[in-house]
């Protein structure tokens, strides 16, 4: 199933970067016009249900489903359609074959259905550990995202994750209040991308024996691995901040493919000398970017040390000087690749010159 | 009544007649309407505007009558009602999604009996 908008399309010259900036307003559109296309197909399908199949509509819960979906004020739809338990649940109800027997197709919107409630209720729900509006999840994660987890992360068997539940000693509360430290910093920091960050990042899963420091994908966009691993305020700054810039490019990337199929090689990342294909690359270039315009302005907040910050920059702007001539708008990218990366590099030399003029810290 | 093609100029005339082709299901989605081709499994979204045409579309409708309608709702002149409500039914015709007949060329026929 497609979908096509109808309407007047308005072009502009430049390719946004989306990073979350004043001059920019591309990554809320990027974002509004993400969670209409899901609108949009659930709507479709369930259409396309309720036309070959009504008993299977009229014998479910999906109609009226559909219709409290349909009802919600349209900013509540929005964070619905963005949540990414109902995004999973769409990818299946997408995958359903119309010309299933009846009891398979029943199957199949009992589980979308379910879903969405549990989405629903997960918004609501005051007992929901957050940070800020977004979810904190660890042992009570959603079936849905337990499943398209690994191998991000495989999670123990149901009866296990209950029983550790209760015997953690790093809690999730514990946990809470440092990440709402960290989120309170990068809001004096970069109060946009705070804003922002809500909206992209919609579940935490904080597992405290993953292998990595932090981890997401594409494939479950709006949820974000983060481990016990970052040992300071600061570290854990960078670690939400770089799974935020992730996400904005699973959202970019879902809208319009930057490379081309088959874009090969195998490169070897500067920042940590780890070993990315092409696609792993970008993603690190676009992250490395966000993340020294993010210590560009962390360095002149009075909240942090302008010595670390300035030598954590100079690191990652070190990399991204380095990064910068592998990334060249050849037949690798798309047309839409193209535009991206160029404006990545125009912005990565603004970059430099403002750290050019910039004073020396003092020690 | 024949199939349009994509590309394809039509003469909108303010007495050609235009319908929803029967094919199409919609649903209303706050301020745009979503349309699914059961043919082609291709789901359409419809900004308000275009909503607020389709809507009148589930009814036969002649086009000078649409047009009628897009200004008094929209308050917009006269060349600007035109130039947007006969974007919309072109590509609305190039999609298949409405059908058309020139007033007094014949009976009407949807696009979707056509294709079968």
């Amino acid at each position: 199933m497609t979908i096509v908008t109808l309407r007047v399309r308005i072009t502009s010259d430049s390719a946004p970067t989306y990073f979350p900036t004043d001059r920019d307003d591309a990554l809320a559109k990027l974002l509004v016009e993400s969670r209409r296309r899901r609108e949009a197909l659930f709507a479709g399908l369930v259409l396309r249900l309720a036309d070959t199949h009504p008993d299977v509509t009229a014998r479910g819960d999906l109609g009226s489903c559909f219709e409290d979906f349909r009802q919600l004020p349209s900013d509540e739809r929005s964070e619905l359609a963005g949540h990414p338990v109902f995004a999973l649940a769409l990818q299946q109800f997408l995958r359903v074959d119309f010309d299933a027997d009846d009891a398979v197709l029943v199957a199949e919107a009992a589980s979308m259905t379910a879903a969405y409630r549990r989405a629903r209720d997960a918004m609501r729900d005051r007992d929901v550990a957050r940070i800020g509006r977004t979810e904190l999840r660890r042992w009570d994660t959603d079936p849905l995202i337990i499943e398209r987890a690994p191998p991000t992360y495989i999670f123990p068997p149901a009866a296990e994750r209950e029983r550790r539940a209760g015997e953690d000693i790093y809690t999730l509360e514990r946990f809470a209040v440092i990440a709402e430290a960290a989120l309170a910093r990068i809001g004096d920091v970069w109060p946009q991308l705070r804003r922002w960050f809500d909206w992209l990042v919609r579940v935490i899963v904080q597992v405290p024996d993953a292998p990595y420091r932090s981890a997401s994908a594409a494939r479950y966009r709006g949820v974000v691995f983060l481990s016990s691993d970052d040992t300071t305020l600061m570290e854990l700054e960078e670690s939400l901040v770089h799974e935020f810039g992730h996400q904005i490019l699973y959202e970019v990337m879902a809208r319009s493919p930057l490379l081309v199929d088959g874009a090969a090689g195998t490169y070897r990342l500067p920042w940590s000398g780890a070993r990315r294909d092409f696609y792993g690359y970008l993603h690190a270039f676009y992250i490395y970017l966000l993340l020294a315009l993010y210590f560009e302005r962390a360095a002149r907040d009075a909240g942090h040390d302008a010595v670390e910050v300035r030598l954590l920059l100079g690191h990652i702007v070190g990399g991204l000087r380095e990064a910068r001539r592998d990334f060249v708008a050849d037949g690798r990218f798309t047309e839409a690749g193209a535009g991206f990366i160029s404006s990545l590099k125009k912005e990565l030399d603004i970059l430099e010159e403002r750290l050019s003029e910039a004073p020396a810290p003092v020690a | 009544m024949t199939q349009i093609e994509p590309g394809t100029e039509v003469n909108l005339t303010d007495g050609a007649v235009v319908q929803a082709s029967v094919g199409t299901r919609w649903v209303p989605l706050s301020d745009e309407s979503v349309v699914l081709d059961v043919l082609t499994d291709r789901v359409f979204r419809l900004n308000s505007t275009a909503a607020f045409i389709w809507e009148l579309l589930q009814e036969p409708r002649r086009v000078g009558e649409l047009h009628a309608a897009v200004a008094t709702a929209y308050r917009i002149d006269e060349t600007e009602t035109r130039n947007a409500t006969d974007d919309l039914l072109r590509q609305l015709l190039a999609e298949s999604l409405i059908g058309t007949t020139a007033q007094g060329t014949g009976t009407w026929e949807s696009t979707i009996s056509k294709k079968e």
